[in-house]
């Protein structure tokens, strides 16, 4: 194994990260926007955005992790995907933005604003749409049809790239996972808190989504042998074991939930979403962008990947104990206010 | 592009600045025990937590947009001074930690313990600007490889990391950062005061604002003139457009006018002290100082009207403020009660000039380069991207910018609305005993 390699891997850590904590934020947007508007809805909506409210700046530093990581590391690799990923990057980004804003400007208002209800209806689209797009174009770079020739995209671009039928499986995928963990995550608070009646209501969220989760994920993996066969070379190859974790991960997190441990349920849906995303780094490595650009041939020289390695051990040195006490605090926190 | 970054500008300077301010509030508070400095520092943590949420939304579009934007800018830079942006990226982290400690720390944790959790906040703010500006420094002064046959070659990234041009160029940048954030809360503190709000709450922001302003003032224009003189050794193209200097000239006199307009030799309207240019860029008042003119029409910027203004601005502004800041501290020591209302109006204009001199000293930096955008290795156009529908991306973004502002600007304006009602309760109480 080289250096490159197991920057990519850290690298891929960052982005399970971000698909479990982003989306778990994500998701906890999509049930934001499923919970009516009566009284009772009211009280769920509240649980979700103080669930939400402290974490998220945190939550989204991962997505900027693998950004910055793959610029510094894999300086090509970037490069490539910033040509061929314009359109739906660009989505994905103004929702994260809106989400991001609404998020920061709804927690000062109050109910009785004439702004309350645009800036929800704001949040819930965005958090729909951006784990939509972001799974669509992720469903597109793993078919790696991407050719990049001397910098420039020479096929497999634009709109071709992230919108067709396999696309829109592992979009939708990507959306019920994202729900399944958030509504997974929230029966846990809430029944923690012994609010029973709103874990019952998550736990059926949580339900549904993890059911809908395999079965695009099935459908994905089917798709994936006509639409995608280099993918599907991979997912039965190399790629197999993540699989198979991630739906044996699904099935545990349905029976969790009919069984009401939420905790169990909680740790499948993660699990499961860490599952997905390693299937599918491990059935294209080492490709990175399409069939040419791959780990060695985009990564920057020694001297550069020595001094990301140091600064990441050294980043983590200072952030590992930093969260832990932010995480403390907020354990703190959230103990007074049960008391 | 240049869009984003200045927008992501006006507030990553409050996340410089304001974190240092709060804790000098709340130090003050420890110190003294008077709840006046609790309250401001509060009512700051409360703005900041706004501003910091704007800042990384625009932040993440600018690590979006290098590579959606700017490929061929990463492929080259990515390798070379990738690093800083990357370490940006966990002084970031850092800041967004410890800022949810403070701001769930307040009548939860110790004071003191709750003023400590505010010292990385602050630390990783400025750490912030250091790395991102450390990177622009190595794009106007590039170092730490070799380029031979259009191939980059010999990569050393802690060469690039420190080269020529950071300890100034992030020296200024902080404490631009530092002194834009000291004017804006002397600015909002002289709006109360000219609405009739008096009392020790609104006189404590503004003393806090003007003190650190009138530290700060002076030392810029010092740093400001050492940054001046990086660039004459390091960028004799960038020098001349921003001291309007058309011919090549001994011992070269300093121009006060002098804007360079396109079509015409010389620059007009021009007032020069002689010899001092000579002095200021290279220590020598007979040195050469070269002309614009003398550039080949390829590496002369094409904005060299922009950038002579941009530059004036900036260095108005700057002796506008260092003026203030000592006509202020002359006046106060004869008046007791705040200033008159001249100074006031002058105090409210000065936060958003403050603001304005940091754009403009950007401007000067970035349209000074062009037409590199890695100064002499490689050109603006070489770096962006060819993907179409680039236009209707922008005008999305621009979109999604004015949105914020204004709802920035709307919150904000909300949570200004004088001393808070518990200080207004104690003085009561004090006034009743
Ligand atoms: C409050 C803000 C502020 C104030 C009062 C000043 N500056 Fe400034 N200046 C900046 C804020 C700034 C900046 C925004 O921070 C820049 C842009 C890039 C940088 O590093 O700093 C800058 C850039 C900049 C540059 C260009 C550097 C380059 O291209 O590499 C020069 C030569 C100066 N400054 C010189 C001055 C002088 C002689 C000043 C005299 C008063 C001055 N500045 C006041
Ligand atoms: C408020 C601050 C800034 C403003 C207003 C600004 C503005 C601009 C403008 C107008 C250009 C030239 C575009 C052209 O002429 O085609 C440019 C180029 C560039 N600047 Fe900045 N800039 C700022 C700060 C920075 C910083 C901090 C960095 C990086 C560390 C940076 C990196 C770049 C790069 C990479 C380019 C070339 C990209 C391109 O060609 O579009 N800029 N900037
Ligand atoms: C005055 C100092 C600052 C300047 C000139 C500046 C400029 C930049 C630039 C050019 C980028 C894009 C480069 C990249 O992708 O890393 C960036 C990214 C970013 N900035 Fe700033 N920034 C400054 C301070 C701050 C502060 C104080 C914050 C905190 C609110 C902040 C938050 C961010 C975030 C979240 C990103 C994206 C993360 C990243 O890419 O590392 N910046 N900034």
């Amino acid at each position: 194994m080289t250096l490159a390699d197991v920057l990519i891997a850290v690298i891929w850590s960052g982005l399970t990260a971000y698909a479990v904590l982003g989306g778990a934020d994500f998701g906890a947007g999509v049930l934001h926007l499923l919970s009516p508007t009566h009284l009772a809805g009211r009280r769920r909506q509240e649980s979700i955005t103080t669930a939400m409210g402290p974490a998220w700046e945190a939550n989204h530093v991962w997505l900027i992790f693998v950004l910055t990581g793959l610029l510094t590391a894999f300086p090509d690799a970037f490069a490539a995907l910033g040509s061929a990923v314009l359109a739906p990057a660009s989505l994905a980004l103004v929702a994260i933005v809106v989400r991001g804003a609404a998020l920061a400007f709804g927690g000062q208002l109050t109910v009785a604003d004439r702004l309350q209800r645009p800036v929800r209806l704001a949040f819930g689209v965005a958090s729909v749409s951006a784990p939509l797009v972001m799974g669509a174009l992720a469903g597109g770079l793993a078919r790696q049809r991407v050719i990049i020739d001397s910098g420039r995209v020479s096929a497999g671009g634009g709109a071709a790239l992230w919108l067709g039928w396999f696309q829109l499986a592992t979009g939708l995928m990507a959306l019920a996972a994202c729900t399944a963990v958030a509504a997974a995550l929230l029966a846990t608070r809430s029944s923690g808190r012994g609010e029973e009646r709103l874990a019952r209501a998550f736990r059926r969220h949580a339900a549904w989504a993890t059911a809908a989760t395999a079965a695009l994920a099935a459908m994905a993996l089917a798709l994936s042998s006509s639409e995608a066969p280099r993918l599907h070379s991979g997912l039965t190859g190399r790629g197999l074991p993540a699989v198979i974790v991630a739906f044996l991960a699904l099935a545990v997190t349905a029976a969790a939930l009919r069984l009401r441990r939420d905790r169990w349920a909680r740790g499948g849906a993660v699990l499961a979403m860490a599952g997905m995303v390693w299937g599918w780094g491990l059935a294209q490595f080492p490709r990175l962008v399409g069939p040419r650009v791959t780990v060695a041939s985009s990564a920057a020289p020694p001297a550069e990947l020595h001094a990301i390695a140091i600064a990441l051990g050294a980043g983590a040195v200072l952030l590992l104990p930093s969260l832990w006490l932010l995480h403390g605090a907020f354990r703190r926190a959230a103990a007074e206010v049960t008391r | 592009m240049g869009t984003s970054l200045a927008f992501h500008l006006s507030f990553a300077v409050f996340g410089v600045g304001l974190p240092v301010m709060m804790l000098i509030a709340e130090g003050m508070h420890l110190r003294g025990g008077d709840p006046a400095w609790r309250a401001l520092a509060r009512r700051w943590s409360k703005a900041f937590a706004i501003l910091f949420a704007v800042g990384a939304v625009s932040g993440t579009i600018i690590s979006f947009e290098l590579g959606l934007l700017w490929p061929g800018f990463s492929r080259v830079a990515g390798r070379i001074i990738g690093l800083p942006f990357s370490l940006e990226g966990f002084a970031f982290f850092l800041e967004a930690i410890f800022l949810g400690i403070y701001l769930y720390g307040w009548d939860r944790i110790s004071p003191r313990a709750h003023w400590l959790s505010g010292v990385p906040v602050a630390i990783s703010g400025i750490a912030s600007a250091f790395f991102i500006v450390t990177a622009n420094a190595w794009m106007n002064v590039p170092r730490g490889f070799k380029l031979s046959h259009g191939h980059i070659t010999h990569i050393d990234p802690v060469a690039a990391l420190f080269n020529p041009a950071w300890p100034t160029e992030t020296t200024h940048m902080v404490f631009g950062a530092l002194l834009a954030t000291a004017f804006g809360i002397a600015s909002v503190y002289a709006v109360g005061m000219l609405r009739g709000r008096r009392d020790g709450y609104h006189r404590r922001g503004l003393a806090l604002g003007m003190s650190a302003a009138a530290i700060l003032a002076p030392l810029q224009l010092a740093v400001g003139d050492l940054l001046g003189r990086t660039v004459a050794h390091n960028q004799p193209a960038k020098l001349a457009a921003i001291e309007g200097q058309f011919q090549t000239e001994h011992g070269a006199g300093l121009n006060l006018g002098g804007f360079p307009i396109p079509g015409h030799e010389h620059a007009i309207l021009n007032l020069r002290i002689p010899n001092v240019l000579s002095l200021l860029a290279y220590d020598n008042p007979h040195a050469t100082v070269r002309g614009l003119g003398t550039f080949p029409k390829a590496d002369q910027t094409p904005l060299a009207l922009p950038v002579r203004l941009s530059f004036l601005g900036m260095v108005g502004i700057g002796t506008f403020l260092i003026g203030l800041s000592v006509w202020y501290w002359l006046r106060r020591r004869r008046q007791g009660h705040g200033p008159d209302r001249l100074t006031l109006i002058a105090l409210v204009a000065a936060g958003p000039l403050a603001f304005l001199a940091n754009e403009l000293g950007w401007m000067v930096t970035e349209f000074g380069r062009q037409p590199w955008v890695i100064y002499g290795v490689l050109r603006t156009d070489h770096a962006i991207t060819t993907a179409p529908g680039l236009g209707a991306i922008f005008a999305g973004f621009a979109l999604v910018y004015v949105v914020l502002s204004g709802m920035t600007v709307w919150l904000l304006r909300r949570l200004a609305t004088g001393a808070p009602a518990v200080l207004q309760a104690a003085r009561d109480l004090a006034v009743a005993a």
